[in-house]
């Protein structure tokens, strides 16, 4: 065929030639982005088995005080600050990110905009390498006197500036070196996606042919770019207060402890929609394709979430609202939070309007993409609660902000990520997915977790503060049935743990005794389905694509496939 | 000599405090939006300019085929 | 569009012509420094607003601390100008390698050069302010002025050896275009990022 021969000139030169690497050259040194998100994917699987043996181990303390957990021991007070502090952290940096924005971000957006791969390679190679040493660093810090850091994910100050109050000297400083680095590494991998997007689109591709996740993640990038800086910034000066002994952030030298909690939030706040976006991206692709229907309206999803991410900036003091902040402020703060709802509800109509009289499949993926629209529906409504400040006044440290922020975390990282798996799958491994086992762990998985945080919702209403490692010294705390939610969420935690071994068997049973999954298993019209599965190095060996139209051309009344191939010239139409 | 202050936020009521954080949460917010605003509308034009580019080489080459698109 | 079934067949059998296959909308190089620059702006506004936020806070008569040193604000002027005639050097020297005249490396070697001289200088402020007493433990203004300054060294020094390399590429005929655009890319940001930094936190 005589594209392939036009586009063969442009390979470049480290193109196709080789395939037969080493083990360590292909799968750990390889500059391939398929690799790299693999990397990215497995690493992001490992640490989220930290993070939930770590809830695993402060709920059961919770839920029984002072008894001995199996597989940890007896959790200390000291051992419990450092538990919380690391399931916060990992789940957020080491879970999130790297599986929804490094993982997918390097695995489709070459793939969904037709090119080889992403502009810079070696950077991403460094971006991975980076991550691999800020996730070891993290765990090392386990392993030093006074244990991992003890201050919350938040890492307020003065707790977590002097070791005589957050016990943890060392285990601090390694903490904010490993967020430092990881923050590092995913600005080398925003920088190559932002770049990748806007300069290696297939020949044809417009930027309104552009898939939804792609802009999703590369919205994502840019908030992420744009508001880590200050955090850095405040990272550095947190750990000269704690190796240096200067006094940014301690009161006792004249710092101000609340600059820290700006300069946090202001990239914490962000931070939550640089991982939802991309969530919601993948939601747009399944349930388009599921649905059998074009994206209801495409600009309108693209340009509320621009919205979404320029409100961002101006959200972040809602975190501090009793933090002694300025009461204008706070005003202003509280109205900025309760308007970032409405783009945020926008896309979720914009999905329900996608449902809307399509043809619609329940497969797993399909499954988890209209579980994470229900569920973070859930915490987006009981954010508006906290948003408000005179709400915020009494809800502020209990457990209602803990479920609140879980039934947005949640469905990102998680049911996000499974419906990404399940999902992109069969092109990741050429295989298919059990789908009778993705199904019970679709319910194995949305059915205790909801018994885990309606519960916590009830005990934050009735005043249950968060940062409390044994109820029995607070009698008002343990008033009628209160431990006995406590118990109930803990038990949930089990199942659903228990659960997530279905998933374990499935993904690795399929990975290697899979059903073979053909090219374009979903009939899908993106680009990624275009190529083989598991694509090749290089992608596409046909030569890269050709784009004619949007990705969303499904059920379109000309044709007789209810699909349309963005590859697919409009001349052949039938 | 240094004057110290008790609590965490005893200095938040000072006006010179309060208008300082007014003043920079103006600042840092709107700074990333100014740049890449900037950066965007760069982009924006250079692709805009290149899609032209594109529109014109592609009939110059073969005027039956030019770009068609149909949505 | 009105098509034979022949005609649709030549069009499916020999492809509508297209444009070369990824060609960059802008340079890569320059696109990826620039946003690589938007988060290190933002990395100084961060540590700037505190520093003025900090500053708005201090006990009147504690900023400078009595007793401690105040900042060499005119002589840190003639390193200023050191810098901005650096980055005017390196705009220049741009505008003639885009027209490819040979003077283009001269200048670019010669904005290194002032730049080199900027770090030096800052060098010798630095060990004047820490034999008179101003540490980054001594005061808050200590702190900040050498986390502030001192980033922006980092900074500069790391700009320096791009800048150095992409001029060896240039004194060799032997550029690929790439490090330079990146390395002026970074050299603007920490030419422009000083002043900002001079009028803040100096006076």
């Amino acid at each position: 065929m005589s594209t392939a021969a036009a586009h063969a000139e442009h390979d470049h030169a480290h193109g196709h030639a080789h395939h037969d690497e080493g083990f360590i050259k292909k799968y750990l040194w390889s500059t391939d982005h398929k690799i790299i998100a693999m990397q990215y994917l497995f690493t992001g699987i490992f640490m989220a088995f930290i993070g939930g043996f770590t809830v695993y181990a402060f709920r059961m303390q919770l839920a029984f005080p002072g008894m001995s957990v199996p597989g940890y021991g007896r959790v200390t007070a000291t051992d419990y600050n450092a538990l919380v502090t690391t399931h916060g952290s990992v789940m957020i940096f080491w879970v999130a990110m790297p599986v929804l924005i490094a993982a997918l971000g390097n695995y489709l957006i070459p793939l969904m905009i037709g090119c080889d791969d992403m502009v810079f390679p070696r950077l991403n190679r460094l971006s991975y390498q980076l991550f691999l040493l800020s996730s070891i660093v993290l765990i090392a810090s386990f392993y030093v006197p006074g244990g991992a850091f003890g201050g919350a994910w938040t890492s307020y100050p003065p707790l977590s500036a002097k070791a005589e109050y957050s016990l943890t000297g060392l285990g601090s400083s390694m903490w904010l070196f490993a967020v430092a680095l990881e923050f590092a590494a995913f600005l080398l991998g925003g920088i190559n996606f932002i770049t990748t997007v806007m300069n290696s689109r297939a020949p044809g591709m417009k930027m309104f042919d552009v898939p939804i996740v792609v802009w999703m993640i590369i919205i994502a990038s840019i908030l992420f770019m744009a508001s880590v800086g200050p955090l850095i910034a405040g990272a550095v000066m947190l750990l000269f207060d704690q190796q240096l002994g200067t006094g940014f952030f301690d009161p006792a030298k004249g710092g101000d402890p609340v600059l820290w909690q700006h300069l946090f939030w202001f990239f914490g706040h962000p931070e939550v929609y640089v991982v939802l976006l991309p969530a919601m991206g993948i939601v747009a692709e399944i349930i388009t394709v599921f649905s059998r229907k074009k994206l209801f309206a495409y600009k309108t999803v693209l340009y509320t979430a621009i919205g979404t991410g320029v409100l961002s900036f101006f959200v972040w003091a809602h975190h501090q609202f009793i933090a002694g902040i300025d009461p204008r402020m706070a005003n202003v703060f509280s109205v900025t939070t309760l308007l970032i709802s409405i783009p945020v509800a926008e896309m979720v109509f914009v999905y329900i309007g996608t449902l809307y009289g399509g043809s619609i499949r329940l497969t797993t993926p399909m499954l988890w993409a209209l579980a994470f629209i229900a569920e973070f529906l859930l915490g987006g409504v009981t954010g508006i609660f906290l948003g408000a400040s005179g709400a915020d006044i009494y809800f502020h440290d209990t457990y209602f902000v803990i479920a609140h922020f879980h039934y947005t975390f949640f469905p990102i990282a998680f049911i996000g990520s499974f419906a990404a798996i399940t999902y992109w799958f069969p092109k990741m491994f050429g295989k298919m997915m059990n789908e009778t086992w993705g199904k019970v762990h679709f319910w194995g998985t949305i059915i205790p977790f909801n018994a885990i945080f309606i519960p916590l919702f009830l005990l934050g209403a009735r005043g249950d503060h968060r940062r409390i490692y044994d109820y029995r010294h607070f009698p008002d705390l343990m008033k009628a049935g209160m431990q006995d939610l406590r118990v109930f969420a803990t038990l949930a935690l089990l199942v659903l743990l228990a659960f997530q071994v279905v998933f374990l068997v499935n993904l690795f049973y399929s990975i290697f005794r899979g059903e073979k999954a053909s090219a374009n298993p979903w009939n899908a019209n993106t680009l990624e389905w275009q190529a083989p599965s598991p694509p090749p190095h290089g992608n596409f060996p046909q030569g890269l694509p050709n784009v004619y139209r949007g990705p969303y051309e499904y059920s379109h009344p000309d044709r007789q496939d209810d699909y349309w191939p963005q590859t697919e010239p409009d001349a052949a139409k039938s | 000599m240094l004057t110290t202050l008790a609590c965490s936020v005893c200095g938040a009521g000072q006006d010179g405090t309060e208008w300082a954080y007014l003043a920079m949460t103006g600042v840092v917010s709107l700074t990333p939006l100014a740049m890449i605003g900037g950066v965007a509308f760069w982009l924006y034009r250079a692709s805009k300019r290149r899609e032209a580019e594109d529109a014109a080489r592609a009939e110059a080459l073969d005027p039956r085929v030019a770009p068609t698109s149909l949505r | 569009m009105a098509t034979t079934a022949s005609a649709v067949m030549s069009q499916v059998m020999s492809p509508r012509p297209l444009p070369e296959a990824n060609r960059p909308v802008v340079p890569s190089a320059v696109l990826g420094t620039l946003i690589f620059v938007v988060a290190e702006v933002m990395f100084f506004v961060g540590m700037i607003s505190a520093f003025t936020i900090s500053r708005a806070g201090a006990p009147a008569g504690t900023w400078p601390v009595p007793g401690q040193p105040t900042l060499p604000a005119e002589a840190t002027a003639l390193n200023t100008v050191a810098l901005v005639l650096s980055g005017l050097l390196l705009l220049v020297g741009q505008v003639l390698f885009a027209k490819k005249q040979a003077a283009a490396k001269w200048l670019v070697l010669a904005a290194w050069g002032l730049g080199v001289a900027f770090v030096g200088l800052q060098g010798r402020e630095w060990s004047q302010l820490l034999s008179a007493g101003l540490t980054m433990t001594s005061s808050r203004l200590g702190a900040f002025f050498y986390l502030i300054v001192g980033m922006h060294g980092l900074h500069a020094i790391g700009a320096l050896v791009a800048l150095g390399l992409a001029a060896l590429q240039l004194l060799r005929d032997r550029l690929e275009g790439g490090l330079f655009f990146g390395a002026q890319v970074f050299w603007y940001f920490v030419v422009l990022m000083w002043p900002i930094i001079y009028a803040r936190v100096y006076f």
